[in-house]
């Protein structure tokens, strides 16, 4: 070492460049997508309609059933003649009349398919024609698309307006999970469940839609005024787990990554995250935040966050343990970047879809 | 070395975030290794430095048109350091680490006075980056005060008595 001062400072260079070490392995391209993440996102197809029903589903995580106002005419239209599976004549509140398996019928309009997002799985949407007919209206399940995260169920006959619920139940009884609805086509509307169903080893679950009418009153009281139950025996596709660390530290707050997952039509993923409570997770902005290939932000379809022990059981303790749970439309296959937010700031992660 | 000058208007017209990503990717590696040198965590500068790339696109709008963008964005990001360092979980975290080992045999003492790498470890955060930015970036010291908000003089202080203790500990050889 030279004790020279130019040469000392030759030297001191040296070693201050020798100290650095080059940041991990796309860390530009995650960069660019957290900017483009907190961007205004440019307007998509059918966003505007997408953001009115989220709102429904970020109150809806813990309910299947979910009360939406679908199309408030106020007066039901006069319907076509029962259809094949259906008892005409039956009376108000009458149960299921529908067969439990499906019958191929012509493909699901596309404007169903663009309202429910599954344009990317349209090949993969199954077809049904089980119908079923109460309070004089008859309601048909035309299709549904079913994966290990998302189920959607497309229904025909929805012109009378009001407001209705959904619940979803198979073999083994309700099937908990966040909810949302909206219309999709002329007379049709969409009833989506963030999780996927619980098939049998063949793949298929039997599955029951149960949907109920609901008119308020000059009281305000509300009181159900039709339901109609679609049974259908669904094939369920498979999710496939995504490379990412088990958990991430942020300040405080450790997100544990219990599921990152991409189905063919959406990528989600689930986290407990220690530390955070409901109320501090809850954005603007999101906790979860999620960038495509080529940067730009990915289509949010769910989002919710939760307690994750019975109310009863809360304590100042685990308060600070909550669940979250993000679900982006599918784009092209390609490194994705999922931002990870806490107060004390936001990590990037990569993850290879495809 | 290269800078780069932020256009009129950059952040209004249109295309303005085109704009600061372009600005944004010639000196992220900069930004990164400033954020290292005063936080010695590679993840806690990316962390760093994502945080400060939100921050100064929220302020996009708010830079001067004709001044430096690198000198804008690097000083950000020295804030957003400090900022992480003054947490109480930072603090906690790294009152957890563990010391280094003392040295205890004459030849280790040796090496270590002439190690100036070593040395440049036992120095504090802000003389890591203050070093950075003079030795690795080649900076000006009234940048480099803007950069770390202090004056001119002062900059020019403290790199004078880090050098020179760097020196000193290299010429006073092994320890007797």
């Amino acid at each position: 070492m030279s004790h020279d001062p130019e040469r000392f400072d030759g030297d001191l260079r040296r070693a201050v460049r020798s100290r650095l070490q080059p940041p991990s392995p796309g860390f530009e391209d995650r960069l660019l997508a957290a900017v483009r993440l907190a961007a205004p996102a440019p307007p998509r197809p059918g966003r505007a309609r997408m953001a009115t029903f989220a709102a429904a589903a970020l109150a809806g995580l813990l309910a299947v059933t979910l009360v939406v106002a679908l199309l408030a005419s106020g007066h039901r239209l006069a319907l076509p003649p029962a259809v094949k599976g259906s008892v005409p004549g039956a009376a108000p509140m009458t149960r299921p009349t529908a067969p439990p398996t499906p019958t191929p019928t012509p493909a699901v309009p596309a404007e169903d398919l663009a309202a429910a997002h599954l344009e990317n799985v349209a090949g993969l949407v199954q077809p049904f024609a089980v119908t079923a007919v109460s309070g004089g209206q008859t309601v048909e399940l035309i299709g549904v698309y079913a994966d290990g995260a998302r189920t959607v169920f497309l229904v025909h006959g929805l012109s009378g307006g009001g407001a209705m619920t959904f619940s979803v139940t198979d073999q083994q009884g309700l099937v908990n999970a966040s909810s949302r609805s909206g219309p999709a086509g002329a007379d049709d509307g969409f009833f989506v469940l963030n999780t996927g169903l619980r098939p049998g080893p063949d793949g298929i679950d039997q599955v029951t839609l149960d949907l109920q009418a609901l008119s308020p009153h000059a009281s305000g009281a509300i009181s159900p005024t039709a339901r109609w139950t679609l049974q259908a025996a669904v094939r369920v596709g498979g999710a496939t787990a995504l490379a990412a660390p088990p958990q991430v530290v942020l300040g405080g707050w450790t997100w544990q990554l219990t599921t990152v997952q991409v189905t063919p039509n959406v990528i989600r993923v689930v986290a407990i995250v220690h530390g955070a409570t409901v109320d501090d997770v809850t954005g603007p902005p999101p906790p979860l935040a999620l960038a495509g290939p080529g940067g730009a932000p990915e289509l949010q379809l769910a989002e919710g966050a939760g307690i994750t022990v019975p109310k009863a059981q809360l304590n100042a303790t685990n308060i600070r343990t909550t669940e979250v749970d993000a679900t982006w439309l599918r784009g092209a296959d390609g490194t994705y970047h999922l931002a990870i937010r806490s107060p004390a700031g936001t990590r990037t992660i990569d993850l290879a879809v495809g | 070395m290269l800078d780069v000058m932020a256009g009129r208007g950059a952040a209004a017209a249109e295309g303005g975030q085109a704009t600061f990503e372009s600005l944004l990717v010639t000196c992220a590696r900069q930004a990164f290794d400033l954020a290292y040198a005063i936080l010695g965590d590679a993840q806690d500068a990316e962390d760093a430095v994502q945080e400060a790339a939100l921050k100064a696109w929220a302020k996009f709008g708010g830079l001067q048109p004709g001044s430096s963008f690198r000198a804008w964005f690097l000083t950000i990001v020295a804030n957003q350091c400090r900022s992480m360092r003054r947490t109480r979980w930072w603090r906690l975290r790294h009152a957890l680490e563990l010391p280094e080992v003392p040295l205890r045999g004459h030849e280790d003492r040796a090496v270590s006075r002439l190690d100036l790498v070593s040395l440049l470890r036992q120095l504090s955060p802000e003389q890591q980056g203050l070093l950075y930015l003079y030795f690795e970036l080649d900076l000006p010291h009234a940048e480099i005060g803007r950069i770390l908000q202090l004056r001119t003089g002062t900059v020019k202080t403290r790199l004078h008595r880090v050098v020179t203790r760097l020196r000193r500990s290299v010429e006073e050889g092994p320890a007797q």
